[in-house]
């Protein structure tokens, strides 16, 4: 076994927990308990064997390797390779290990560096040492404080609300939002062809239903035109929906696994400086480094959810050009902050190229050219220039901000931009679909009387009382989708709508006032012949008669019931 | 949602067919005219007429009527009707039919003795469904309890049963009868056996013989 005298120290800490005379957790306390065990405990072989380990850099290393290697998997946490790390920074610390060059690295951090928070100097003016990186490490709680501030000072409500933040888009009604702003316009796990297949889809169902508004009489075609579009319509919604339930349903999976594991462990957030921070505005970097940090318990990224595997490769990918201020509620909505240092300690720094902001008006590009513009010729904009007399203006075009502003009221918000889930495209797409199916719900009742006729009616009493009147009642509950035509030699001929009357006789009919023809041949007063014809509309459109389903002789129809 | 968008809709196909009996136009009383009252997509559909002793011209045609003939010495009959659409049968129907002997009977007979009048004869207008007016008149003669008074009132060119489609008034013991029209330029009065079916519109009054007893004629109060 290698690195015994680690061993050693890992089980007399332990032991010692156990029976109370360590007061803090193997793993939470590993620096004192170090320091402890080093000092007093050691034995002589034991710090014999810690020189051999530290006499050269290429043994320091080895022993770095097995921590991270091998000495994790036997540890009660396996899985959570974060501990290795943590271990090995608060080891950094002390001796002999603040000696040992192979350390170097962990001194400055636990190499897990997320999305910067920038938090202001006292009296600074916006400085690039303002923007501060942050690294969040997730452990397993034994016990201790759930979320602990690490290299700076804060008050523990700020702590506690980002991680409520944190919980609220991993499972509650932040998820809600978050589902809710991909499903509008977030991109889409689709390839390129079915992109452009389903924005031409909608296209399609667009067109089509203009084509039935505004287009030619379609007569025969008329089914197959509203068959065409519904189908299509169909399969358009179904795999939208399909893949919204099925992502949103992997989301909600993932979130949960998430905050469960979230509520097992410690967040420390460590963010150097020593600052004692006054104000809530690093809320929405805490919570989003939250977030990654969970994410980072497991050696790989086990995420099954598209959405939030996107979401943690491209923060794990662009954590370096990323900074984050606003002040962010348990629920996670985000309020206005100071902003205009900020972004001067954005733009002074270099490396950061987009910044979250919560949406208030000093953080709109247009503010952010006027800044990168002010900031580049200082003192300018104080001195405007009077336009030429000349009739010819020139125009200068901006050049684009370094830094790009991302303003969002929620933290779902946030986590669409860093996860670069926000498409325009999509969102020109969803709004055409939205608009379409909007048209298509209204159309519904008109497209299923199309497809799907409701049956042909019969003729019932009542009939007319009135001699002057021939009433064609219909036994059907769908009087609009029908019409009478009233053809004769001895009456003139007559179109009538089937409309609902009530009071005593009433019914669904059509009310026809008979006027006799002049100069007709036939004598018989009965002469005639009434149709049931079909109606078909479209929204606002009335098509052409539709198929005749009903011929009724005028004799029928005068002798049937008047009650 | 499609399972739920279809319920309760039938096969397009379906024709429901009801056959409606009547005396024919000619007069002759061993005749009916059968026509069928079709609910159903109308296109391509052809009938098959068919009788157990009597013959109906037309037995197949693209109109749904035909005249039907009560064989010698037959007084009932069974007519039936297959609706056909192309090579297939979408639908049946039948009727019993009898052949009406009392009308036969009174037909032969001399009609009895008997008059009708209007007294109270309402204005001579247009007319039509919204005007009013009273009519009133006696009886005479040969008379029978079950006479009934059959009025109607000439307006938009055509005779209207008066007041109401399936209207019929009583004699009173005096032998009056009373009633209210819409008016016309022109009223009717017949004195008619109670089997008789009334025209709700005519072109020209029934004449004299089998239910008709009697008929009088007037133009409206001028």
């Amino acid at each position: 076994m290698r690195f015994v005298w680690f061993w050693t120290f890992w089980h007399w800490s332990k032991e010692s927990f156990r029976y109370g005379s360590l007061l803090r957790s193997p793993l939470h306390g590993i620096g004192s308990h170090w320091d402890e065990w080093f000092r007093h405990e050691a034995s002589e072989g034991d710090l014999r064997a810690i020189e051999e380990a530290g006499r050269t850099k290429s043994t320091q290393r080895r022993f770095i390797a097995w921590l991270l290697r091998h000495w994790a998997g036997e540890t009660d946490w396996p899985r959570n390779q974060m501990v290795s790390r943590f271990v090995l920074g608060q080891l950094a610390h002390l001796p002999p290990f603040d000696k040992w060059q192979a350390f170097e690295n962990h001194r400055a951090g636990y190499g897990v560096v997320g999305i910067s928070a920038v938090v202001l100097g006292a009296e600074s003016p916006g400085q690039a040492e303002d923007v501060r990186r942050v690294e969040a490490l997730a452990l397993p709680a034994d016990g201790a404080p759930i979320i602990l501030p690490e290299g700076f000072q804060a008050d523990a409500g700020e702590m506690e609300t980002a991680r409520c933040a944190a919980s609220s888009v991993l499972r509650g009604k932040g998820l809600l939002v978050f589902l809710a702003l991909w499903i509008v316009g977030g991109r889409r796990p689709y390839p390129r062809w079915l992109k452009i297949a389903v924005a031409l889809g909608w296209l399609a169902v667009g067109g089509l239903i203009l084509y039935l508004l505004i287009g030619p009489e379609p007569g025969g075609r008329l089914f197959l035109w509203t068959a065409t579009l519904t189908a299509l319509w169909s399969g358009l919604m179904l795999v939208g929906v399909t893949v919204a339930a099925w992502h949103g349903f992997r989301a909600w999976r993932q979130g949960a696994v998430w905050a469960t594991r979230m509520e097992q462990c410690q967040v420390r957030m460590r963010m150097n400086g020593g600052l004692t921070i006054k104000g809530e505005s690093a809320g929405l970097p805490f919570c989003l480094n939250t977030l990654l940090a969970v994410s980072r318990v497991e050696p790989r990224l086990d995420c099954r959810s598209w959405l939030w595997q996107r979401f943690v490769r491209r923060l794990r990918a662009e954590r370096d050009i990323w900074a984050a201020t606003g002040v962010v509620t348990t629920d996670g909505y985000l309020r206005p902050v100071v902003l205009e240092p900020k972004l001067h300690a954005c733009l002074a720094h270099g490396g950061i190229k987009q910044i979250l902001t919560p949406r208030q008006s000093n953080a709109s590009p247009r503010a952010m050219i006027r800044l990168t513009a002010a900031r580049a010729t200082p003192g300018r904009e104080r001195e405007p220039v009077p336009p030429p007399a000349s009739a010819s203006r020139l125009g200068f075009a901006a050049e684009k901000p370094r830094l790009r502003t991302h303003c969002c009221r929620h933290v779902a918000q946030a986590m669409m931009a860093l996860g670069g889930l926000t498409s325009g495209w999509q969102k020109a797409v969803s709004a055409l679909a939205i608009i379409v199916s909007g048209a298509m719900l209204f159309a519904l009742p008109d497209l299923r009387a199309i497809l799907v006729p409701p049956p042909a009616p019969l003729a019932v009493s009542p009939s007319s009382p009135s001699p002057y009147y021939l009433w064609v009642s219909l036994d059907t509950k769908h009087p609009e989708r029908f019409q009478v035509v009233f053809e004769s030699e001895f009456w003139a001929n007559r179109r009538a709508e089937v409309t609902p009357h009530s009071g005593a006789n009433a019914s669904m009919r059509a009310e026809i006032f008979l006027h006799r023809l002049a100069g007709q041949t036939n004598p018989n007063g009965e002469d005639g012949t009434l149709w049931i014809e079909r109606r078909h509309h479209f929204l606002t459109r009335e098509y052409a008669p539709g198929e005749r389903v009903g011929r009724y002789s005028v004799a029928y129809l005068t002798r049937l019931p008047h009650e | 949602m499609s399972a739920l968008w279809l319920t309760g809709c039938d096969n397009g196909d379906t024709v429901r067919v009801k056959l409606q009996v009547r005396p024919a136009s000619s007069g002759a009383l061993s005749r009916l005219e059968i026509q069928a009252q079709v609910a159903g997509r109308q296109t391509g559909l052809r009938y098959k007429w068919f009788a157990v002793s009597g013959g109906c011209d037309p037995q197949e045609s693209e109109s749904p009527a035909t005249l039907f003939q009560f064989s010698e010495n037959v007084v009932r009959d069974r007519v039936s009707v297959e609706v056909w659409r192309d090579n297939t049968r979408v639908s049946q129907a039948d009727v019993d039919v009898k052949f009406d002997e009392q009308r036969a009977r009174f037909a032969k007979e001399q009609p009895p003795a008997a008059q009708i009048e209007i007294s109270s004869i309402p204005p001579y207008e247009q007319g039509g469904p919204d005007t009013r007016a009273g009519i009133a008149g006696k009886v005479s003669g040969k008379l029978a309890p079950e006479y009934k008074v059959v009025l109607y009132a000439r307006a938009y060119n055509a005779w209207h049963l008066q007041p109401t489609v399936n209207a019929a008034h009583a004699i009173h013991p005096d032998n009056t009868w009373t009633t209210w029209t819409h008016t016309g330029i022109s009223y009717a009065a017949l004195l008619v056996r109670p089997e008789f079916d009334a025209f709700v519109r005519l072109d020209v009054l029934p004449q004299v013989g089998g239910y008709v007893v009697a008929r009088t004629i007037v133009e409206g109060t001028r």
